[in-house]
């Protein structure tokens, strides 16, 4: 709502917002002056095409580009035709592989080099984990650095998540009192290896609070070695991975070009999985193989921490129920806002709901049973009156308002940094003197041809020196010019999704009934919206409604035709979350759970991230016959109760004894 | 005396936060004598509605929050053979749960489909205007202090009269004149695109003229050679689209009773 908000201003103020997506996206239906439709995951041809206009037409800032920038000559190269390939990158050549019109790409180029123009996302989704997503994000700022990357107006912006929670990204208009507040049951005893703490607590502010850090020093016990999320599977099911780069989203650059490799010398594979976040099966990709990796012979246990049976936790031998936020005694922090922060207690709204206890406590009652030494080392025997003062401490806010006072009100609201104005704004001070303000890049200038990547990975075709369209390689081929396309001809897009906050929230009763949300089809279930345009569904006898099957080699994804002129042809769209009620566990899902089906590998060969959108699926009407087939074969899925307004309960899965 | 809503359209984006409060408000709360409980699904004392207009990629979607227009004149209070509908002294029309049989004569009489049929309790139930709500202290109904873009406006019929000209109320020709009022609610647009198929260039500047019995609207083409005539009435209309040096096209009797994309236009060398 804060974005809409934002959104409407920019309207009043006279700026025309272009939007540029598969579909005509929330924020577009309110917002865009000019709605461009794209095919999934191939901005980087639309982008390289746009290079080529400002290049051939001499509408960049050759000026920036020189005094800013390096390595730009081989890529202008690239774009002209010039390299290898031979292949001009003209709005032509562009048109082809993204599906938007020659003329309007010359169109878009034009207008861009013409006005004042900054990027905007609404915070990533889909743009950035696709196949090979590293290079249209390359591409993006390449192309705001050929129109001035910092000059008034040029700027790249991200609509939510101002302040992701760690101290190392602060923006320059929040206060000098940056707290950096753990809750509790998050707080991070790293693992031994040597580049994991990135996410624990800054080691400046646990200073500040002794207790709090001999309490949170590493455990004798602690993890001796870490492995990527979107990579579990993959080690389970191969006993081994290796990867680059850090296992989180978020580090520091070097950090890419270390290689890991799992397991570490001298420790072991994987036994047991203990998770406290049961959505691989919603929320990762390729689902349908980490189901295969639970079940695989390696895996002797499986331990869900959760709040509801869901997900990933229908496949565990162990379930701890554990309370939501209301349920709990902690100390809070709000910082998405952007100008002001504040910090607070946070008590409980009602006591824990049956069994459930903390997610902290969860983990210190099995801390209990390993023995009292591991007890007492885990929770040090803290009251949570104490834990709260210890944590305030350590938030850096303890010179700005004493806990004494801070314990009068319970809260504290920060204000936004008074020099506020005289703040420069984005990259401002680099576009002003680059020499003075260097960048964090080895050379401190934009690289257009990354001096990292030529050192390290000079032959990576997936992740070239610098940016490139990739249409297919060797960790995904998920194009509609693939051979692929034959069977699977769709490009599935996958947002953020609109009524849920990834998989949570997807049993809400009055969201349900938003029409964009679930659909009730013929039997009455409440299926996940499939979008399509009338063109395609008409093409396979698809009526808005109808039961759907989304489907790949990986497996099959039931939903209802949302059939609208919100997407464009050539495209199925599906949020991400919708809970898995598994028809098949290793093949069928009636939920809705987009992410079963995307594809396995990374994001490419050395950058290691998911790929959960821009893939090639097929969609089909589900026929009575197949319905009643299925029904026949898997009669115990069937036979699960399902809520008319929540969809697949909790009892469904109990069996009572 | 008489409270009025009036709903800014262009304001409204779309975020269902309107629909969800009402129910927050009314699902499982007894407000006997205003209302009884409202069921957990079904009902929906104010729906937001979707419009999505056009074909791709000229597509515009408005938002329509409906609820009860607590009309002046209602044929739903006249219907009711048990009188359990009345009207208030502030305008608003309520349904005496204690009194109302469930016969549901008002569901028919009711030509904007706001009442619904609460199975349970066998009651009619509908928007109350939050009427406990102002009864107790409270300014403004939660639908309205829910909205986010101060889309949704209440008050006195005076307080309110800078917004109520010009603004249109659902289906007029009911004569029950309602007291939600609705503003921008978008006309039927005519939109299209306009290229040189031979350059593979949009056409800027390109000359638009749009005649509709002898009323002529001029515009032209964007820097993306888009054109776009909007807020128009339901009729028939001609285009011409003329830019220099090249043939003139025209499109007779386009008819808005649906938005119209005429999609990408080539334009020929004269
Ligand atoms: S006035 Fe109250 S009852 Fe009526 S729509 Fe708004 S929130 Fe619902
Ligand atoms: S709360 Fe306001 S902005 Fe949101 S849907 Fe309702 S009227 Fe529209």
């Amino acid at each position: 709502m804060m974005s809409s908000r934002l959104c409407y201003f920019i309207t009043e103020i006279g700026i025309k917002s272009v939007y540029i997506s598969p579909d005509l996206n929330y924020g577009a239906a309110v917002h865009a002056d000019k709605w461009i439709p794209i095919l999934p995951n191939t901005d980087a041809a639309l982008q390289l095409a746009i290079a080529y206009v400002w290049l051939t037409e001499g509408t960049y800032d050759k000026e920036y580009v020189e005094t800013h920038a390096v390595g730009y000559e081989p890529f202008f190269d690239y774009v002209l035709g010039k390299a290898e390939d031979g292949i001009p990158k003209t709005p032509a050549w562009a048109s082809e592989k993204c599906g938007v019109p020659e003329w309007t790409i010359k169109a878009l180029a034009r207008d861009w080099a013409k006005k004042v123009t900054s990027i905007i996302h609404g915070n990533g989704g889909p743009g950035i984990r696709g196949p090979y997503a590293t290079e249209p994000a390359r591409l993006e700022a390449i192309l705001l650095g050929m129109q001035g990357l910092g000059k008034p107006g040029v700027h790249q912006a991200k609509m939510i998540e101002w302040h992701i929670h760690t101290p190392y990204y602060p923006l320059p208009y929040q206060s000098k009192q940056r707290p950096d507040i753990a809750v509790f049951a998050e707080v991070v005893r790293p693992p031994k290896t040597d580049y994991a703490g990135f996410f624990a607590h800054p080691p400046h502010l646990l200073d500040q609070s002794p207790e709090l850090k001999e309490l949170l020093k590493p455990m004798e016990v602690a993890p001796q070695q870490s492995l990527p999320k979107c990579m579990v599977h993959d080690a389970i099911l191969n006993g081994q991975a290796t990867w680059y780069g850090l296992d989180k989203f978020i580090g520091p650059r070097e950090e890419q070009f270390h290689l890991h490799k799992f397991p570490e010398e001298g420790c072991s594979t994987i036994h047991m999985i203990w998770t406290d976040s049961p959505c691989m099966t919603t929320c990762w990709n390729d689902g349908y193989r980490f189901v295969k990796a639970l079940q695989s012979e390696a895996i002797e246990c499986v331990v869900a921490q959760h709040q509801w049976l869901e997900n990933d936790c229908i496949l565990a031998d162990i379930i701890l129920p554990v309370t939501t936020k209301y349920e709990q005694d902690d100390l809070q922090e709000e910082a998405t806002g952007g100008t002001y922060e504040a910090v607070y207690r946070e008590y409980p709204a009602c006591p824990p709901v049956g069994e459930s206890v903390t997610d902290f406590e969860a983990v210190a009652r099995v801390a209990a049973k390993l023995g009292k030494e591991y007890y007492d080392r885990y929770t040090g025997n803290v009251p949570t009156e104490k834990l709260v003062e210890m944590f305030y401490n350590a938030s850096g806010l303890k010179d700005y308002l004493p806990y004494e006072e801070f314990k009068k009100d319970n809260v504290v609201i920060l204000p936004p940094d008074p020099d506020v104005k005289n703040v420069k704004p984005g990259l401002r001070e680099f576009y002003e003197d680059p020499e003075k303000n260097p960048l964090k890049t080895p050379t401190g200038k934009l690289e257009f041809t990354s001096t990292a990547l030529q050192e390290f990975f000079p032959d990576d075709e997936e992740r070239p020196p610098y940016p490139k369209w990739i249409e297919k390689g060797v960790s995904h081929d998920e194009s509609l010019s693939s051979e692929r396309a034959k069977k699977y001809p769709l490009l599935c897009v996958s947002n953020h999704p609109r009524w849920r906050m990834h998989a949570q929230c997807d049993d809400i009763t009055w969201t349900r009934e938003i029409e964009t949300m679930k659909i009730r089809a013929k039997d009455g279930y409440q299926y996940e919206p499939v979008w399509l345009h009338p063109s395609e569904a008409e093409k396979r006898g698809i009526k808005h409604g109808d039961i759907v099957k989304v489907f790949n080699e990986r497996g099959i994804v039931l939903g209802a035709a949302y059939v609208t002129e919100r997407i464009m042809p050539r495209v199925a769209y599906m949020d991400h979350g919708a809970r898995f009620d598994p028809i098949d566990p290793n093949g069928i899902d009636r939920g809705g759970a987009i992410n079963l089906i995307t594809p396995t590998a990374i994001t490419s060969k050395n950058a290691t991230g998911m790929v959960v959108s821009g893939f090639l699926v097929e969609v089909q009407k589900v026929t009575d016959e197949e319905m009643a087939e299925w029904k026949k074969k898997y009669p115990e899925a069937f036979a699960r109760k399902i809520d008319k307004a929540t969809g697949v309960c909790l009892e469904s899965w109990l069996i009572q004894k | 005396m008489a409270k009025a809503f009036v709903i800014d359209v262009s304001r409204c984006s779309g975020c269902y936060n309107c629909q969800l409060a009402c129910k927050d408000e009314h699902v499982g709360n007894d407000w006997t004598p205003y209302a009884k409980p409202q069921p957990e699904i079904g009902q929906f004392w104010l729906k937001v509605q979707e419009n999505v207009c056009g074909t791709i990629p000229k597509v515009k979607i408005h938002y329509i929050p409906k609820l009860c227009n607590h009309c002046e004149k209602p044929s739903c209070l006249e219907s009711c053979p048990q009188e359990a509908i009345f009207r208030r002294e502030d305008g608003f029309i309520l349904i005496n749960p204690e009194k109302c049989n469930g016969c549901r004569d008002c569901l028919k009489a009711c030509p904007y489909n706001a009442i619904y049929y609460n199975e349970e309790l066998n009651i009619a139930q509908k928007c109350t205007g939050c009427a406990h709500l102002l009864d107790n202290g409270y300014k403004l109904p939660r639908c309205v202090e829910a909205c986010p873009t101060d889309a949704i406006k209440f008050g006195e019929v005076e307080e309110l009269q800078d917004l109520i000209p010009g603004a249109v109320v659902m289906k007029p020709e009911t004569g029950q004149k309602p007291r939600v009022y609705y503003r921008n609610i978008p006309g039927k647009f005519i939109a299209g695109t306009v290229y040189d198929p031979v350059a593979k260039e949009v056409i800027i500047g390109c000359r638009c003229l749009l005649t509709s019995g002898g009323k002529v609207m001029e515009t032209y083409t964007d820097a993306y050679g888009d054109f776009w005539f909007k807020d128009l009435a339901v009729g028939k209309y001609d285009l011409t689209l003329e830019a220099k040096g090249y043939a003139r096209k025209h499109f007779l009797g386009l008819n808005t009773a649906v938005d119209i994309n005429l999609g990408d236009i080539p334009l020929d060398k004269e």
